[in-house]
């Protein structure tokens, strides 16, 4: 049955009036004039977006771990806030001088230099050789061995007294006499031993020790006598001393002058 | 009492006998012991030692104390000790430039005033081999343990000499031994 106000003219619904046939739609001025470049930017935009998105990676697993690794260095951060380190009150104040003493030192430490005797390492293995066998020989013999009679420092601090102060105390011209007694003594016996040479020569008896003295210089003899003899000796000597029998007895027969001479030089 | 304060006591008349006494009782045995040892016998120590400390009565005023005191007594002491050795070998007819050693070793050998033993005896036997200034060094620095400086001062040696002379004296004695046992 054909439908009233239906239009059907037999081509199956595509033919429309003429008045249904305008386009309702409109666009914009000069759309279609730009729309194929358009279009071509816009495919140029999303290849190269596609081309992008493709250079740029991450590691495996790098977001899974990211929280953890961002967490540690805040903690780090944390810890190099504190110091852990210390130093002494006041050792910034002091580290400048500190130094210089410590740079003086050195300088003085290269210029400073010992000297040691010529030879001396070559010597010194005998010198310790030595100190050791002395060390051996101390604890074996501390001292000499020698001993003194009982009170004999006591007895001996009376007899220097005795020849010191004590003495000191009588008159000086006892100290002189002994003197001169010495001097005299030499002089006698030099003369006695010429006188007792001359006579052996005259004599002509075998060389006695006279005879070999004889040759002696009386001045030389006089020399020793004085100078090798102390008072014990000229004492002994003049005990046992040869007197001719004609003499009158000691320095008799020499000049007084002789005699103030030979003093007078001895002084 | 200090060695300075027996000089300037000692150089007042008033007060000079105490600071001898000081004096000898400060040094007497140290000097009498340097002594014996060189001359060994007793009575020679006993008077070589009164002669000492009779120059050191005279002439103790005039000491300028350019050394120590106990330097000054020591030098006496020694010259004293080798006057007294040059004297014996003139009696016994020995020439001065021998060395004492055999009237020494005899007088050692008598044993008069000796206590020590085998070891000590032997030292001192070995002792009486040297030169008498060698001797005089060994004393001062293995007996008195004087310092080399200080001997040197007594002696008028170098150290240098004096060390030497020590060390050649150690070797002597120990070839004695050696050769003595």
């Amino acid at each position: 049955m054909k439908e009233n106000n239906t239009y059907h003219d037999g081509k199956g619904g595509f033919s429309l009036p003429e008045s249904l046939r305008v386009n309702p739609f409109i666009v914009p001025q000069g759309y279609f004039d730009t729309l194929s470049s358009n279009i071509r930017s816009q495919i140029r935009v999303e290849k190269l977006n596609i081309r992008e998105n493709k250079g740029f990676s991450v590691p495996e697993g790098y977001f899974e771990g990211l929280q953890h690794s961002i967490l540690s260095e805040v903690k780090l951060t944390s810890y190099k806030d504190k110091s852990s380190f210390e130093v002494p009150e006041g050792y910034f104040d002091a580290l400048e001088d500190s130094i210089r003493s410590q740079v003086k030192l050195d300088t003085l430490r290269e210029t400073t230099t010992f000297s040691i005797p010529e030879g001396y390492f070559e010597n010194l293995h005998e010198r310790i050789r030595t100190k050791i066998v002395e060390s051996e020989w101390k604890e074996k013999v501390t001292d000499s061995g020698f001993a003194v009679p009982d009170g004999y420092f006591a007895q001996l601090t009376q007899e220097i007294s005795a020849k010191t102060i004590k003495q000191e105390a009588t008159p000086i011209r006892q100290l002189n006499l002994q003197k001169w007694i010495q001097y005299a003594a030499a002089a006698c016996v030099a003369t006695v031993l010429g006188i007792g040479s001359y006579n052996a020569v005259v004599n002509q008896t075998e060389p006695t020790a006279e005879t070999q003295l004889a040759s002696i210089p009386e001045e030389e003899i006089i020399h020793y006598l004085a100078s090798s003899t102390d008072s014990d000796d000229i004492l002994y000597i003049m005990e046992y001393l040869y007197q001719p029998q004609d003499s009158e007895g000691v320095g008799s027969q020499i000049d007084d002058e002789d005699i103030e001479d030979y003093l007078n030089y001895m002084l | 009492m200090e060695d300075a304060l027996i000089i300037s006591k000692f150089a007042d008349e008033r007060t000079r006998e105490e600071a001898f006494g000081y004096l000898l009782k400060k040094y007497q045995q140290k000097i009498y012991w340097h002594v014996r040892r060189m001359v060994i016998d007793h009575d020679d120590a006993d008077d070589v030692v009164q002669d000492i400390f009779i120059k050191v009565w005279r002439n103790l005023e005039k000491f300028r104390e350019d050394s120590q005191l106990y330097t000054w007594l020591y030098r006496i002491a020694t010259n004293e000790c080798i006057t007294f050795l040059n004297k014996k070998k003139q009696k016994q007819n020995m020439s001065l430039d021998d060395d004492s050693s055999a009237y020494l070793a005899d007088t050692l050998a008598e044993g008069s005033y000796f206590n020590g033993d085998r070891a000590q005896m032997k030292l001192q036997q070995a002792l009486l081999t040297l030169p008498e200034k060698q001797r005089l060094v060994f004393n001062m620095k293995y007996f008195e343990d004087l310092k080399y400086e200080e001997i040197s001062d007594i002696l008028g040696t170098s150290v240098g000499a004096l060390k030497a002379s020590y060390h050649l004296a150690v070797k002597k004695i120990e070839h004695f031994f050696a050769s003595n046992d």
